[in-house]
């Protein structure tokens, strides 16, 4: 019992070892999406979804030609959902009438989000969105952190077991 | 089968169990399991752009889609950890045992080589490929909460078999190496020399050749099966029958060894 448990303890050591490495690795860089390079018609809308991490994300839009304003909202599964179902949208955060956006936000969790664009003008526009991540995913790093505690707490239960008896 | 030889059975699988499950072996397992699909399902980059009425629940099925293909794809991507999981565990319990005269203590006992063989190939088999399989459902459900209700469970087996392929080959070589070489360290350092240079070599191969050398054509299944386009200098029914070459190939190298071990291996050398 004494050598399972230890064993099972060191076991989910390297397990949590391993996730927050992987996570370090991979994180390391910063990387770069384009999602997309498309055409919105007058009073129309346009969702781009994709899937985010709990990585920093920064929102880069631009648009052609910069007479019109657009508004844009940012949504997550909720908000996705909310669509489908026909119900109020509540987006996370919304930028109205503006001609362009550069915004930085952290994902509160993983999972699909969406951005979504409308042309308020009279006139076409083509809109190039990209995607910028940085920093590290915290709930996996968070993850490794719990089974590493888990991990060590079998290895003290298992000394105290040994001592016990 | 009487009750004695079924305890002499399971004594014999609990003995491989301690013998390659010892640390930092399974260790080494879990670490190549995690690394390998952790970062393989990190890079989800699938991105759909459509108008506010064409969403519906079919944008869940396409984001599901997405993450057991990548779940495919880092099985043949980490090919690599595979052969040396693979080739580790096949030195150890059979080149290994023969070398340190394990073996000829594991031969004494009432038991039939065959028997010897068949629960050596399960254990070492099935430990990687159930610790694989059991990361990534862990992962797989945690990262991919969204669309857990969407995801393909008929694609996440044909994902599992792909590994169960890519697995039988690399296991099926280390065995055989093993059997040949006798010796712990030679036939590691062989298995992962073939191996690697098997792997290497495909990348200059034209793509005519290319499809019948794995884990290229593993790949390309991964695109053809799971993903959404096919690569069009391929043909599918080529990209089958390499699929079935390597089973058979896999098989046949598994059926020569256990016709080596069974029949020709001598566990006192004459000479």
């Amino acid at each position: 019992m004494q050598k399972r448990l230890r064993r099972i303890g060191s076991i989910l050591i390297f397990i949590g070892l391993s996730t927050i490495i992987t996570i370090i690795l991979e994180n390391m860089s910063s990387r770069y999406d384009s999602l997309g390079v498309f055409d919105i018609l007058p009073k129309k809308e346009r969702v781009v979804i994709n899937y985010l991490g709990t990585r920093v994300t920064r929102y880069l839009i631009e648009y052609t030609p910069s007479l019109a304003k657009i508004t844009v909202r940012i949504i997550d599964k909720r908000g996705l959902d909310s669509i489908i179902e026909g119900s109020e949208l509540k987006p996370i955060v919304e930028f109205k009438e503006i001609d362009g956006l550069d915004y930085t936000f952290k994902p509160p969790k993983r999972g699909l989000y969406a951005v979504i664009i409308k042309n308020l003008g009279d006139i076409p526009i083509r809109v190039k969105i990209r995607a910028f991540y940085s920093g590290y995913d915290y709930d996996i790093i968070y993850l490794g952190i719990a089974i590493i505690l888990i991990g060590f707490t079998l290895i003290i239960t298992s000394i105290l077991y040994g001592k016990s008896r | 089968m009487n009750r004695s030889k079924l305890n002499k059975l399971f004594s014999l699988i609990r003995w491989e169990f301690m013998r390659n499950l010892r640390f930092p072996i399974l260790e080494f397992i879990f670490v190549s399991a995690v690394y390998s699909i952790v970062s393989g399902l990190l890079n989800i980059s699938s991105v759909l752009n459509v108008d506010i009425k064409g969403i519906g629940v079919l944008i869940y099925n396409i984001f599901a889609v997405e993450f057991i293909f990548r779940l495919g794809l880092c099985f043949v991507s980490k090919y690599d950890l595979i052969i040396a999981v693979y080739s580790l565990l096949a030195s150890i319990s059979f080149a290994g045992e023969i070398a340190s005269g394990n073996m000829r203590l594991l031969l004494s006992y009432p038991l039939k080589r065959r028997d010897i063989f068949f629960i050596k190939c399960l254990c070492l088999f099935f430990i990687p490929y159930t610790i694989y399989l059991g990361v990534s459902l862990f992962f797989l459900l945690l990262m991919g909460q969204d669309i857990i209700l969407y995801l393909s469970w008929y694609k996440f087996i044909i994902a599992l078999f792909i590994l169960f392929i890519e697995s039988l080959y690399v296991f099926s070589i280390s065995v055989a190496v093993s059997l040949l070489l006798q010796n712990t360290m030679a036939s590691f350092l062989s298995t992962l020399l073939i191996l690697y240079g098997l792997e290497k070599i495909s990348f200059v191969l034209p793509s005519s050749i290319k499809i019948f050398v794995p884990p290229e054509n593993l790949r390309i299944y991964v695109f053809y099966v799971l993903g959404r386009v096919f690569p069009s200098q391929y043909n599918s029914t080529l990209l089958f029958y390499s699929f079935i070459n390597m089973l058979v190939l896999s098989l046949l190298l598994l059926f020569a060894s256990y016709l080596y071990f069974v029949r020709v291996y001598e566990v006192c050398r004459r000479g």
